[in-house]
């Protein structure tokens, strides 16, 4: 446990020093305002700011998060789908990466087009970009089962469904989790990105608003919390990964029982 | 690549049948052809006089690697094939606490791993896992044993443990058993019947009862006869591995 205190301490130390760094290399080096506030700068315009600022995070976290529950919905179907079948994942790996490399910016402008500025897009776009990785990660969870596992279902006379709930899924778990944690940032990188292109809510709109102001504290101010978010939401899924698949990371903190 | 020529094997129901030969001669093919695995290219697998794809008989297998899921406990994994197989699968949510929960409790105190149950396989030995290997096999009290070499990765003090083992839980029990291995040994101080097959494709060359009565003690393996039976196998395969 001290260890684990004394990383916790470390980290701690790191960001704290991070930020004194950044002020002390701002009053030094006389850098301006509109350049590059300084950290204690920012936190007051947070401070001052944070009643104007809450409804923005919660339309930014609401976005994100109906984005990401759909991407996880069609996301596990699609990779359930692909992953079962040896044959399917073989003729649709290459379909899933092209889809998967398009750079996701590049749709904002579609959705705007189809369903106009503010909500809808930011969702989407919340979902489109967390969809493939959660599909990669299923599919290849399911299609590397090893068989020695399946037959001894089989052996039984398990269903293909059977085989799939007790074996594959449980299997894929490990696979799934590490996806999520990437998936749920994927999405509110998605959401801010489309609340900054066609939005006027959200902390991504209140960040492009502000840079056209010249409110560079306020600009910072956003960008601090997104980092918060999206630690806190990264955290979040950390936390579940452990609680779900903690047989993979051997944690003995569940095991032992 | 053909595994198999031409050849027949019968079991009784209750019968302990070893089948032995050197390796890849189609011992494990024989195996998975009776669980329909896989399926015969020609001829036929007859499972209780029924096509083996029909599964009509209960069967339990065991295979060389304990294939434990990881994710389960020791008693989650034996439990297993009680939420698979017909008919313990239609009660299983009310009795998973209770009468199964008893019966895997059983299972788990006769093979010396009552403390366990709780426990996830990882935290289990090579020859722990095997035993609960042998329980999750057991489990559904399958009419067809089908053990696929499964001491083999073990040292020889467990090995001779586990035979004991399952020993009683066959004397117990009396399924018919059908236990594939390399270790005569092993043929000899469990099965009623020894079979040797050929080399690659396989058949069976030799058919033979055990003469010692069950149950036999582990010193057996040391007796004059046991001796000269094993040797007389050996021979045997020596002479078809070339």
């Amino acid at each position: 446990m001290t260890e684990k205190q004394r990383i916790r301490m470390w980290s701690f130390s790191l960001i704290a020093g991070f930020f004194l760094m950044w002020e002390l290399l701002c009053i030094v080096l006389g850098v301006s305002d509109l350049v590059l506030p300084r950290p204690s700068e920012i936190l007051v315009t947070l401070w001052t700011k944070f009643p104007i600022l809450w409804p923005h995070i919660l339309q930014t976290l609401y976005s994100t998060l109906i984005g990401f529950s759909l991407g996880v919905c069609i996301g596990v179907s699609l990779g359930v789908l692909v992953g079962t079948s040896k044959v399917a994942y073989s003729v649709a790996y290459p379909l899933l990466v092209g889809f998967s490399s398009i750079p996701k910016v590049a749709v904002v402008p579609i959705f705007v087009l189809w369903f106009g500025s503010g909500t809808t897009p930011a969702i989407l776009t919340a979902m489109v970009i967390c969809v493939f990785p959660i599909v990669v990660n299923i599919a290849t969870g399911l299609a590397t089962t090893e068989p020695d596992l399946e037959d001894v279902l089989k052996t039984l006379g398990a269903s293909k469904s059977e085989i799939l709930w007790n074996v594959g899924l449980p299997r894929t778990m490990p696979y799934f989790f590490a996806s999520l944690k990437v998936a749920i940032t994927l999405s509110f990188v998605g959401a801010v990105l489309s609340e900054t292109v066609a939005s006027n809510r959200g902390i991504g709109n209140v960040m492009m608003t502000a840079s056209s102001n010249f409110q560079v504290s306020l600009v910072f101010a956003g960008l601090i919390i997104l980092a918060v978010l999206g630690v806190v939401l990264y955290a979040l899924f950390s936390w579940l990964e452990r609680r779900v698949t903690g047989w993979a990371t051997r944690d003995t903190e569940i095991a032992i029982t | 690549m053909t595994a198999l020529s031409p050849t027949k094997l019968t079991l009784e129901q209750g019968d302990f049948v070893a089948l032995v030969g050197p390796s890849g001669c189609g011992k494990s093919t024989i195996l998975r052809l009776v669980t329909s695995l896989i399926t015969p290219s020609s001829g036929a697998v007859l499972v209780g006089g029924r096509d083996a794809a029909i599964r009509h008989l209960r069967m339990g297998m065991a295979f060389q690697n304990p294939t434990m899921l990881p994710w389960l406990t020791i008693e989650q994994n034996v439990m297993m094939p009680l939420k698979i197989v017909k008919p313990f699968k239609n009660t299983f949510r009310q009795d998973r606490k209770g009468a199964f929960r008893d019966r895997v409790h059983t299972l788990l105190g006769q093979v010396g791993l009552k403390d366990f149950a709780g426990h996830f396989p990882w935290q289990l030995s090579g020859g722990m896992l095997q035993r609960a290997n042998l329980c999750r096999a057991l489990v559904h009290d399958p009419d067809l044993l089908l053990l696929d070499e499964p001491f083999g990765a073990l040292d020889q003090f467990t090995r001779e443990e586990l035979w004991q083992i399952l020993q009683d839980l066959y004397l117990d029990r009396k399924p018919t058993v059908l236990l594939v291995t390399h270790d005569l040994r092993e043929a000899g101080f469990l099965a009623k019947r020894i079979c040797v097959m050929s080399a690659r494709p396989g058949r069976i060359i030799s058919d033979e009862l055990v003469p010692l009565p069950q149950p036999r003690a582990i010193e057996t393996i040391y007796s004059p006869e046991f001796v000269e039976m094993t040797q007389t196998l050996r021979a045997l395969i020596a002479q078809v591995r070339t």
